[in-house]
C-alpha cells in the first residue's frame, strides 16, 4: 500500500522546506489555512511506479505543545483524523546536527501513532563537523525507516524516495508510558474523542483549550492540578529515553562546528559594529525598494500606457472599450507595478531567513521595540514602508507572534512612503521658501525630512496606543533560537519570490480591480447628457481653433468640465461642508476621492482641475505653472485666497496620514484575513487625518 | 555557587541545576536544553537584554527576565 497524504514534520530551521522544495519544485500550491496567515503549502507528486500521493509542508514546529499560531496549526492536523491534511504517513525532518530535540518530536508523533519515517537532514555539514550518526542501528531502536540526506545538495533523495513508495509499519510501542493514575480520565477522553490512541487523549487532557472537538462538559471534568508539570514530565521520560539512545547510534567530535558563528556573532551582535552593520543593510533594503526598483517599474508603467493606447486604437471606440482600457487595464497595470518592490523586499528577506540574520535582527532589537508592541522583526516592515506599504505588510507575515503582527501592520501605512513625494513636493513648493539653511540644506528639504519623521513618530505613538488597546504586554517569556550562519539556499530565494509575487496578483489584485473600475466610472460618468452638453458648448470653439496649441488648451478646459461635472466632481462638492473645516475647497475634494487610488494621483487630478497638463514631478517648471494656478485661486464668494499657508499645511498633514491607497487597504485584506482589520486600518487613519488637519488649520487660520 | 544566568557575563562559563518556572523550562527542553548541560553566555545585547548562550552545538537567546528563572552553576 502507497501513502496518499504525506506531512512533513519538523523543527524550524531543519531545512523541512528545502526538502520540500526540492521533492516538488513548481507544482506547490501555496495558500492560507482559514482565517490565520500561515502559508499552507501542499503539492502532488509522483512517487513512481505510477503512484501519486498529496505531500504536505506542516509549518515548523519543536513539540505537539504549541506555543506560537504556526506550531498550533501543525498540532491541530496532526491530532484531527478529519481533517483535510490529516496524512497516512509522517517524515520526520531533522537536522542531523540537533538530533536531541529532533528525536523528541519524532517520539512524540510516533506517538501519536503516524507511521513515519525519520529523515536527517544536512548529514553533509554534521559530518563537516565530526558528527557521527549509526542510522541503521537508529532504525533498529526506533523501529522505523532512518534516510540520510542532504536537501541542500539533493544526496540521498532516491533513497528517500524509494522509503516513501510505501508506508512502513506503525512502531509497536508507544516511547511513553502514561502515568496509571490518570488511565479512567484518560479513557474518558478517548471515549469521547473517539480515538484509540492514548497519548492524543493524554494531550486533550493536558491541554483541553486546544481540543475543539472536545465536549465542553468533558473538558471541564478534567481539571487537572498541574498540567504544564505532566508536560515537563513527558519531556524528561522522552529525553531520558533519546540520550540512552544517542549513547549506541551518537559519536561526535567535540564542538568546534560553531565557530564560524561565533566569529561572525562577535561583529554582527556588537553594541556597536552591529547596530551599524544593520543600519546599513536597511539603508540597502530601503535604497532597492526606493531606487533600484524603479527602472522595472518604469518599464511596466510605460510597456502598459503603450500597450493601452495601441489597443485603443484597435478597438471600437464606445464605453466598453473605455471600461476595457481605463478600467481594467489601467487597475492591472496598477497591480503589476509592485511586483518589482514585492520581489526586492522579499528577496532580502528570504535571504536574511535563510542564512540566520534575521534571528540575530530580533535579538539587536528586541529590547528597543518591546514597548511599542513591535517584536523585533518588526523593524523592516516598518523602514520597507518608507519606500512602499504594501510589500512591507506582506512581509509582516514572518513575525511569529499575532498581536505584533497586526500591530506593525496597522501602523506601516503612516511610514512615509514614496508615492508621498509628489503630493509633498508640490504642496510645500507652494510656502515654503527654498532659503538655505546651514549652508547645505534649504528650508524646504527640511520641511521634508520633518513630515518623515512625523510620519515615523506617529506609527511609534500608534503602536502604543493599539498595544494598550489590545492589552498586550509583550513581557512574556521568549525563548529562542539563534541558528548556525548558513549561504541561503538560492533556489528556496527564488521560490519565495516567485510564490510572494503570485499571490499579491492573485489575492490583494482583485480588491484593486474592483476599486479601480468604481473610481473610473466616478470620474468618467456625468448624471444625463452634462458630458455631450460639454462637448458640444466646446464644438463650435473647437472647429475654429487654428494650430494645435489652442486645440489642447480648448481639450484640458473641456476636461475640467467633464472632472467637474462628473461623479467625482458631484461627491467633491457633497463632500465640501465637511472638509471646509480644514480649509479645503470641492477641488481639493475631488482630488481626495480620485487619490483614493494612489496618492500620486493627487498631483495629476489637481492638474486637470486647473487644466493643466499632467506635470512630471521631477519636472521642477511644470510643478510650478502648477503652483501658480493653485496661488491665484480665489474663493468666488468672500474672494479670498483658497491656498493659504493653513490650507497647504493641513493639507499636507492630511497626506501624511490618511489612508488614501487602495492597493495597501487589499493587501492588508488579504494578510488580515478579513475586512474587519482592513476597515479599522481605513476608519483610525481617515479620523487621523481629519482630525489632525482641523486642528491644524483651526490654529494656522 | 549557585546563581541565575541573568547574574551572569559574556564569556562566562556555568552548568544549568534547575529551571523555577514550568514554562521556561519547557521552552528551554523543546531546543533540547535539560538540566545538567554546559552552556558559556556568547553575547549580551545592549540595555543588557535579551542574552545569548550556546549550548549543545546552538545558540539560544533569551530575555533577562526569563533568565532570572534558570538557576546555574559556575
Amino acid at each position: 500500500m502507497w501513502p496518499k497524504t504525506i506531512a512533513l514534520v519538523g523543527n524550524p530551521n531543519s531545512g523541512k522546506s528545502s526538502l520540500f522544495n526540492q521533492l516538488t519544485g513548481l507544482r506547490q500550491k501555496v495558500g492560507n489555512y482559514p482565517g490565520v496567515t500561515v502559508d499552507r503549502k501542499t503539492a502532488n507528486v509522483s512517487l513512481g511506479k505510477g503512484k501519486n500521493a498529496r505531500l504536505v509542508d506542516l509549518p515548523g514546529t519543536y513539540s505537539l505543545y504549541p506555543v506560537s499560531e504556526d506550531e498550533r496549526i501543525s498540532c491541530n492536523i496532526l491530532r484531527d483524523s478529519q481533517h483535510e491534511d490529516y496524512p497516512d504517513m509522517v517524515m520526520v525532518v531533522a537536522d542531523a546536527t540537533q538530533l536531541r530535540r529532533s528525536l523528541l518530536l519524532c517520539t512524540q508523533v510516533m506517538d501519536m501513532g503516524f507511521p513515519c519515517i525519520l529523515v536527517l537532514n544536512m548529514i553533509d555539514l554534521a559530518e563537516q563537523e565530526g558528527i557521527h550518526i549509526d542510522e541503521s542501528k537508529l532504525a533498529q531502536i526506533l523501529s522505523i525507516p532512518v534516510v540520510k540526506i542532504s536537501a541542500l545538495k539533493g544526496e540521498g533523495m532516491k533513497a528517500l524516495k524509494t522509503q516513501m513508495l510505501s508506508v512502513p509499519p506503525k512502531a509497536k510501542k508507544p516511547i511513553l508510558e502514561i502515568p496509571g493514575g490518570l488511565k479512567p480520565a484518560i479513557q474518558s477522553v478517548q471515549k469521547n474523542l473517539n480515538t484509540d490512541n492514548s497519548y492524543l487523549a493524554f494531550q486533550a487532557l493536558l491541554r483541553p483549550e486546544e481540543f475543539s472537538q472536545l465536549s465542553s462538559d468533558t473538558s471541564s471534568q478534567l481539571d487537572l492540578p498541574n498540567p504544564e508539570g505532566l508536560v515537563t514530565n513527558e519531556m524528561l521520560v522522552r529525553y531520558d529515553r533519546i540520550d540512552g539512545m544517542l549513547s549506541q547510534v551518537l559519536v561526535e567530535k567535540s564542538d568546534a562546528g560553531a565557530s564560524f558563528t561565533h566569529k561572525l556573532d562577535k561583529i554582527l551582535l556588537h553594541k556597536l559594529w552591529g547596530y551599524l552593520i544593520f543600519a546599513l543593510l536597511l539603508l540597502l533594503i530601503f535604497q532597492a525598494l526606493f531606487s533600484f526598483a524603479t527602472t522595472p517599474m518604469d518599464w511596466i508603467e510605460n510597456a502598459f500606457s503603450w500597450a493601452g493606447d495601441e489597443l485603443k486604437s484597435i478597438l471600437p471606440e464606445g464605453m466598453f472599450t473605455d471600461l476595457l482600457i481605463d478600467g481594467v487595464w489601467a487597475g492591472l497595470g496598477g497591480i503589476v507595478i509592485f511586483i518589482p518592490q514585492i520581489a526586492f523586499l522579499f528577496f532580502f528577506i528570504a535571504v536574511l531567513e535563510e542564512s540566520g540574520y534575521m534571528s540575530r535582527v530580533v535579538f539587536l532589537m528586541d529590547r528597543i521595540m518591546r514597548p511599542f508592541g513591535f517584536g523585533g522583526r518588526s523593524v523592516i516592515p516598518l523602514i520597507g514602508g518608507m519606500a512602499c506599504a504594501v510589500p512591507s505588510i506582506m512581509m509582516a507575515r514572518n513575525i511569529p507572534n499575532n498581536k505584533e503582527r497586526l500591530i506593525t501592520i496597522m501602523v506601516t501605512p503612516l511610514m512615509s512612503c514614496s508615492a508621498r513625494i509628489p503630493v509633498y513636493v508640490l504642496l510645500i513648493g507652494l510656502f515654503i521658501s527654498d532659503t538655505p539653511v546651514l549652508g547645505i540644506f534649504t528650508l524646504q528639504g527640511l520641511t521634508m525630512m520633518a513630515f518623515y519623521l512625523l510620519g515615523f513618530l506617529m506609527a511609534l505613538a500608534m503602536a502604543f496606543v493599539f498595544k494598550k488597546m489590545m492589552k498586550y504586554e509583550a513581557s512574556g517569556s521568549f525563548v529562542a533560537e539563534l541558528p548556525v550562519f548558513r549561504m541561503p539556499r538560492w533556489r528556496n530565494v527564488l521560490i519565495t519570490i516567485y510564490q510572494k509575487s503570485k499571490t499579491f496578483v492573485t489575492e490583494a489584485g482583485q480588491v484593486i480591480i474592483v476599486i479601480s473600475i468604481i473610481l473610473w466610472f466616478m470620474s468618467s460618468f456625468a448624471p444625463g447628457e452634462r458630458f455631450t452638453e460639454i462637448e458640444e458648448s466646446y464644438a463650435a470653439e473647437l472647429a475654429q481653433a487654428q494650430d494645435d496649441g489652442t486645440k489642447l488648451d480648448i481639450e484640458t478646459q473641456i476636461a475640467t468640465d467633464k472632472l467637474e461635472a462628473s461623479y467625482a466632481g458631484i461627491v467633491g462638492k457633497a463632500i465640501e461642508p465637511a472638509i471646509r473645516p480644514l480649509g479645503f475647497d470641492w477641488k481639493i475634494g475631488i482630488s481626495l476621492i480620485t487619490s483614493f487610488a494612489a496618492r500620486e494621483v493627487f498631483v495629476g487630478t489637481m492638474a486637470t482641475i486647473y487644466s493643466l497638463e499632467e506635470p512630471d514631478a521631477e519636472d521642477e517648471s511644470q510643478m510650478q505653472s502648477l503652483r501658480d494656478k493653485m496661488l491665484n485661486q480665489t474663493n468666488p464668494e468672500t474672494g479670498e485666497k483658497v491656498y493659504s499657508t493653513a490650507t497647504a499645511l493641513s493639507l499636507l498633514i492630511f497626506y501624511a496620514f490618511a489612508m488614501q491607497c487602495m492597493s495597501t487597504l487589499a493587501v492588508t485584506k488579504k494578510e488580515t484575513g478579513g475586512w474587519k482589520w482592513t476597515l479599522v486600518m481605513l476608519g483610525y487613519l481617515t479620523a487621523l487625518a481629519y482630525l489632525a488637519s482641523l486642528l491644524t488649520y483651526q490654529i494656522l487660520a | 555557587m549557585d546563581k541565575t544566568l541573568a547574574e551572569m557575563q559574556t564569556g562566562e562559563k556555568g552548568k544549568i541545576i534547575r529551571v523555577e518556572s514550568e514554562e521556561i523550562q519547557i521552552a528551554l527542553m523543546k531546543l533540547g536544553i535539560l538540566p545538567g548541560d554546559q552552556f558559556w553566555i556568547s553575547n549580551i545585547a545592549p540595555l543588557g537584554d535579551p542574552i545569548a548562550i550556546t549550548i549543545n552545538r546552538t545558540k539560544v537567546a533569551l530575555r533577562r527576565q526569563d533568565a532570572n528563572h534558570v538557576i546555574v552553576e559556575t
